[in-house]
């Protein structure tokens, strides 16, 4: 037990930060990704026997994240979760670069979950398609679907924005 | 905003975020340790229910039944499946993930890709050359797929997609064209309207069209702004198959590049989705 709690700490230590930036990109909320990172983590200890004589920690504990994450969405998380046009836990507004970020965020906030999910898999885990379809256990055709929409509605989204910001800037292709 | 420009804003916005202090590993490791108690307490109770039921099954088959008549198990048929102790589905035959790469499942996705292909009218051309923005997958394509196991039978999902074009406008634009087939024992709605609407989730507007004697039914719906039209037939064995068409070529990955109008008529895609060779079983 005291080996498992020393490589534990030293694991959460090392990569909790890491992984609740990945869980705020799934859930867009500071304090959700921390209650996902926590549960994840602790499903990690669980299992902490296995993982390490067999599988690589940090795979294991991304993989668990994205699985709570989603599970606890059709569990009925998904409930506290709405497509707004003004999502609620967003920084204040800037100017320039600054708000490009947030309008980044907020947009992705508002990607369905599932094509969220392989965006951040995808484009911030830096994952290949293969290892995003053994994650999300589906196939690379699926991953790749989801991938195109998802970048397909961000961009819509973001142009949206745009031409709501500058209704007199001409639409380019 | 293509792939890496969303890589690069992904990485901007989360260098100049503000996320809260860092969790602490003493509240995370207290909160592991009670999970770790509540597992125990839970394997504990199921451990001494499962003890109380032998026990009284233990009782009835000695009272009622000769030694002679006790079923005899094979205790590795259990273990086998409690030793791997894993919580993700087993695949089939030896694969690693859902998807058939090769084999006799493999072989029947191709069939089907060279039934869609030959099914096309002639005014219309296949391209086997397009890929998928920055990949080297081609987008006509045949995919197999294990679905479930229901009631002891392995049900599978054969895909082929293709890219056609008008032939007498090769250069006018593309549009995609998917064959999906799902096997006997699927879980999919016998009405065909709402077979038709279960399609990839398209929902959308349905009619029920009557095709060489047979209800048909035929979806449409929006798709990232783009229309597409399927149509769905279930045969009395319970075999599926979808025909779906979308005018919007590789995957919608690409905002341009697509036929003005469907490659297929209504009419033309309700019988394209009766094609024999489509029926898989």
């Amino acid at each position: 037990m005291r080996d498992r709690d020393t490589g534990f700490t030293d694991f959460f230590v090392n990569r909790s930060d890491a992984l609740r930036r990945t869980a705020y990109l799934l859930c867009g909320d500071w304090h959700r990704a921390e209650d996902l990172v926590q549960t994840s983590l602790s499903k990690l200890y669980l299992a902490w026997g296995r993982i390490t004589r067999h599988d690589s920690l940090d795979a294991y504990a991304r993989q668990t994240l994205v699985r709570t994450f989603l599970s606890e969405r059709r569990l009925g998380w998904f409930r506290n979760e709405r497509v707004t046009d003004d999502p609620a836990d967003t920084p204040a507004p800037g100017r320039g670069g600054t708000e490009d970020r947030i309008v980044l965020l907020a947009a992705l906030k508002r990607v369905p979950p599932g094509q969220r999910t392989v965006l951040v898999l995808r484009y911030w885990e830096d994952m290949s398609v293969d290892e995003t379809a053994a994650l999300l256990r589906c196939s690379t055709g699926t991953v790749k679907s989801q991938a195109a929409r998802g970048l397909q509605t961000l961009r819509g989204l973001l142009t949206d924005h745009l031409a709501a910001q500058h209704p007199d800037r001409k639409r380019t292709e | 905003m293509n792939e890496q420009e969303l890589r690069d804003g992904l990485r901007d916005a989360m260098a100049a975020s503000s996320p809260p202090p860092p969790m602490s590993p003493t509240s995370a490791l207290d909160a592991a340790h009670r999970a770790h108690r509540r597992r125990r307490a839970r394997w504990a109770g199921a451990g001494a229910a499962a003890a109380v039921a032998a026990l009284a099954a233990g009782a009835v088959l000695a009272v009622n039944r000769g030694p002679a008549e006790l079923p005899i198990v094979d205790p590795a048929a259990g273990a086998k499946t409690t030793a791997a102790g894993k919580t993700q589905p087993q695949w089939p035959d030896g694969q690693t993930d859902r998807t058939a790469r090769n084999g006799p499942r493999a072989e029947k996705s191709a069939a089907l890709l060279q039934a869609l292909t030959t099914a096309l009218p002639p005014t219309l051309g296949v391209d086997t050359d397009l890929k998928y923005p920055q990949s080297k997958d081609p987008v006509t394509a045949p995919q197999s797929q294990y679905i479930d196991t229901i009631n002891g039978k392995q049900i599978w999902e054969y895909m082929a997609t293709a890219e056609v074009y008008a032939k007498a406008a090769p250069n006018a634009g593309s549009a995609r064209l998917v064959v999906q087939v799902r096997t006997p024992g699927n879980t999919d709605p016998a009405d065909p309207c709402a077979l038709a609407k279960s399609f990839w989730g398209a929902g959308g507007t349905c009619v029920s069209k009557d095709m060489q004697g047979k209800k048909v039914g035929v979806a449409t719906s929006t798709e990232q702004g783009s229309t597409r039209q399927t149509a769905a037939y279930r045969y009395s064995d319970g075999t599926t198959v979808f025909a779906s068409q979308s005018v919007s070529p590789r995957n919608n990955m690409d905002p341009g590049g697509g036929m003005t109008t469907p490659p297929l008529t209504v009419d033309q895609l309700c019988a394209f989705v009766l094609t024999p060779g489509f029926q898989l079983g």
